[in-house]
């Protein structure tokens, strides 16, 4: 089994849009969760992290633009970063032992609800003649495949919120075993529109001010968009060509809950995160940090609080255990990537970025949270948590670049 | 109890009937909510009919545990009967 290394990062964020500057926010606490009036027309009234002032026509061709929905846009600007980081060139030999694996929750929303807006609502004849291959789900790894001649697999994950976990694995799982040398793995999500908005609106599960992850006062989570991308590299590939190496994944698992379409399993998560130690080949006492689901519901908090519990034992309480979604939103399919990256950053600066929002101690959520404002780490291992709808957990673990 | 308010909530039943066929029949005003099946899900799915129905919003999030508590059938009539009057309050004062 080969090891796995980061040798490429990149990010479009509500709080930064570039890695350097997403971590900088990170640490700092600076969140940008606000009122999305005049971000999103028709759901003036609630809030959530936006991505502002992007402008694609800065990053991307501009003849390429009327085929690319924002979350193919979002997914190729972070990729752009990441590949020019990594300095990699797809030549004959690279192309087809490398190989893209993104996830997306909601994927193109924006240009579907365009789409259906005419057809139905304005009675248009017919709708866009484009729609269907700038919606389809797999947009933004085809794009990616094409820009840079990956010849390898191309293709998207989906399982909701935890879908780029799962992209990220599915990459480490083919470089660890050798059938590929390179994978462009991450996550993209734009869904900060009327519709998006709306349906997570009527769910019930949306705080109406801040998220306010593991705090007792919590009102539910805020949508965020956003993408990030990793290229993760067989160490041995990127030593050979003295490529600069950011961090590995060490480990990772995957698995389902075959309970309920949105209550997470207590007994499952933990065995997520006890196999993915497994795997990694650690013990508790190995990690330092978790960046977790954390997503700010009533539920989900205090059931992944006891599957730290239960999987960490006695260590669960020197873990710092942080939710970045109190400060870059849940971007649902584009959070496990987007929060692998935060995992990433904490390992690398020593330091666990804060829960911001935290206001008072829940009696069931009884863990550091680290709460308000960044504290120093003293390991170099990470854990980053992912628990969808639909019972789809996955768990990573990562190493900062100084220990690898 | 007025005419009016045991019209509603003879609809009310009516309305939960269509979103738990099963047990319509052997709900009660002190039904716990748990007992009759409605679980998180179909408790939002039940606000939703609610509001459309009586055309009214039910100040409900499910993460709020200190928000609007709804534990049996009757909690859920009576927030509803409170609102509808509300509802026609404001609308009166509006037109007076």
């Amino acid at each position: 089994m080969r090891r796995v290394a980061i040798t490429g990062r990149g990010v479009v964020s509500p709080n930064g849009a570039n890695v350097d500057a997403f971590a900088r926010a990170l640490l700092q606490g600076q969140g940008a969760i606000g009122s999305l009036a005049g971000i999103v027309h028709g759901a003036d009234s609630a809030v959530g992290a936006a991505v502002r002032g992007f402008d694609p026509v800065q990053h991307l061709d501009a003849s390429n633009l009327p085929l690319l929905d924002r979350c193919t846009q979002f997914a190729l600007v972070a990729a752009q970063q990441a590949i020019s980081e990594s300095g990699l060139v797809f030549d004959e030999q690279l192309a087809p032992r490398s190989l893209v694996v993104l996830g997306t929750g909601a994927g193109a929303i924006g240009t579907m609800e365009e789409g259906y807006r005419a057809y139905f609502s304005e009675k248009r004849r017919r709708p866009h003649p484009l729609t269907v291959p700038k919606m389809m789900l797999n947009a933004p790894a085809s794009h990616l495949s094409m820009k840079y001649g990956i010849t390898g697999p191309a293709f998207v994950v989906a399982s909701a919120c935890a879908s780029s976990a799962f992209a990220i694995a599915m990459g480490f799982h083919m470089v660890r075993s050798g059938a590929a040398d390179v994978a462009v793995v991450g996550g993209s999500e734009a869904c900060l529109t009327e519709g998006g908005v709306r349906i997570w609106e009527a769910m019930r599960v949306l705080a109406p001010d801040a998220c306010r992850p593991f705090s007792r006062d919590r009102l539910g989570l805020v949508l965020g968009e956003g993408a990030a991308i990793l290229v993760l590299e067989a160490f041995d590939h990127a030593k050979r060509r003295g490529a600069p190496v950011y961090g590995e994944v060490i480990g990772c698992s995957m698995n389902s809950d075959a309970h309920h379409i949105v209550n997470p399993s207590i007994p499952s998560q933990t065995e997520a995160i006890r196999t993915c130690l497994h795997e990694s080949q650690l013990a508790p006492g190995d990690i330092c940090y978790v960046n977790a689901h954390g997503t700010g519901t009533a539920v989900n908090d205090a059931a992944e609080t006891k599957a730290l519990r239960g999987a960490f034992g006695a260590h669960a309480d020197s873990l710092k255990v942080s939710s970045s979604k109190s400060m870059h939103g849940h971007t649902l399919g584009a959070a496990g990537a987007i929060e692998a990256l935060v995992t990433l950053i904490a390992l690398n600066e020593r330091t666990a970025p804060p829960t911001i929002n935290y206001t008072s101690p829940d009696p069931q959520c009884d863990l550091n949270y680290v709460p308000n404002e960044a504290q120093g780490l003293s390991g170099s291992i990470g854990m980053s948590t992912s628990f969808a709808f639909g019972g789809h957990n996955a768990v990573l673990t990562l190493k900062a670049a100084y220990a690898v | 109890m007025s005419t009016h308010d045991q019209r509603i909530e003879s609809e009310l039943f009516e309305l939960l009937g269509t979103v738990l066929p099963g047990n319509a029949r052997e709900l009660t005003r002190d039904t716990l909510l748990a007992d009759a099946g409605i679980g998180s899900l179909s408790l939002v799915e039940t606000v939703f009919v609610i509001e459309e129905k009586f055309d009214i919003k039910i100040p409900y999030n499910a993460n709020d545990w200190q928000g609007a508590s709804f534990n049996t059938v009757g909690d859920v009539f009576d927030l509803v009967v409170r609102l509808i009057v509300e509802k026609s309050t404001d609308q009166a004062s509006s037109s007076a």
